[in-house]
């Protein structure tokens, strides 16, 4: 309670409703996205398997979230600055080790889909790319709530 | 909604810019940016500790027309 009471003071008024604003979308999208890929299996096209499908579908909400998120001036508290700054660079960090893999295994003659599905390097690819955008969106944030205090 | 040039005022007859506003009355410069522009409608709260910080009363800052308290109950 202390934390959740603490945490209130963070954030004005206006910010709680662009922050409730976002989520809100971030909702519907991910309805959409669930609705559009559950038509396309149910009419036979399987573009990836059951957990690369969810895995994407979930990353993708999370982008749209984290970019309409900064376009509309959410920042982060005064107290999570640096634990965020720390999460964005250890992502940020896996992304582009992951992607390292997934070039290599490419150079080794991998294919981004096999069989019409997307293959576990494909999938790898696209989770960096979605984890990039989020990470460059957050040092983005990073950079101008310190700009701004 | 119309642009809250009274804020925006009696702000400059303090000498106080939006961040300095924006600390007294525990918000972020953006929000009272957007007040001013008409651009956010603030909650009663906020709007008490704005007339607070800025020495002023409700009616002076945020009721339309210029009608006063007297005309609005009458």
């Amino acid at each position: 309670m202390k934390k959740l009471l603490h945490e209130a003071v963070e954030y004005d008024e206006r910010q709680l409703q662009i922050r409730g604003d976002v989520f809100k979308h971030g909702f519907f999208a991910t309805m959409v996205m669930l609705l559009i890929n559950a038509l396309l299996n149910d009419y036979g096209i399987i573009w990836a398997s059951g957990f690369h499908q969810n895995m994407i579908i979930i990353m993708l909400m999370t982008t749209v979230i984290s970019v309409e998120a900064h376009l509309r001036g959410v920042y982060f508290g005064r107290s999570k600055g640096h634990r965020a700054l720390f999460v964005l660079l250890l992502l940020g960090m896996l992304a582009g080790y992951l992607t390292g893999l997934v070039v290599g295994h490419f150079g080794d003659g991998g294919s981004f889909a096999d069989e019409g599905m997307l293959s576990d390097d494909g999938f790898t690819l696209i989770l960096c790319g979605l984890i990039a955008v989020n990470v460059a969106v957050g040092l983005i944030q990073h950079i101008r709530n310190r700009k701004n205090r | 909604m119309a642009k809250n040039l009274r804020i925006k005022s009696a702000r400059a007859a303090k000498d106080m810019t939006q961040k300095d506003l924006a600390d007294a009355v525990g918000a972020v410069r953006q929000t009272i940016n957007a007040i001013e522009l008409g651009e956010y409608n603030p909650s009663i709260r906020l709007c008490i500790s704005i007339c607070k910080a800025l020495d002023k009363t409700l009616d002076e800052l945020f009721w339309e027309g210029g009608m006063n308290s007297e005309e609005v109950t009458s």
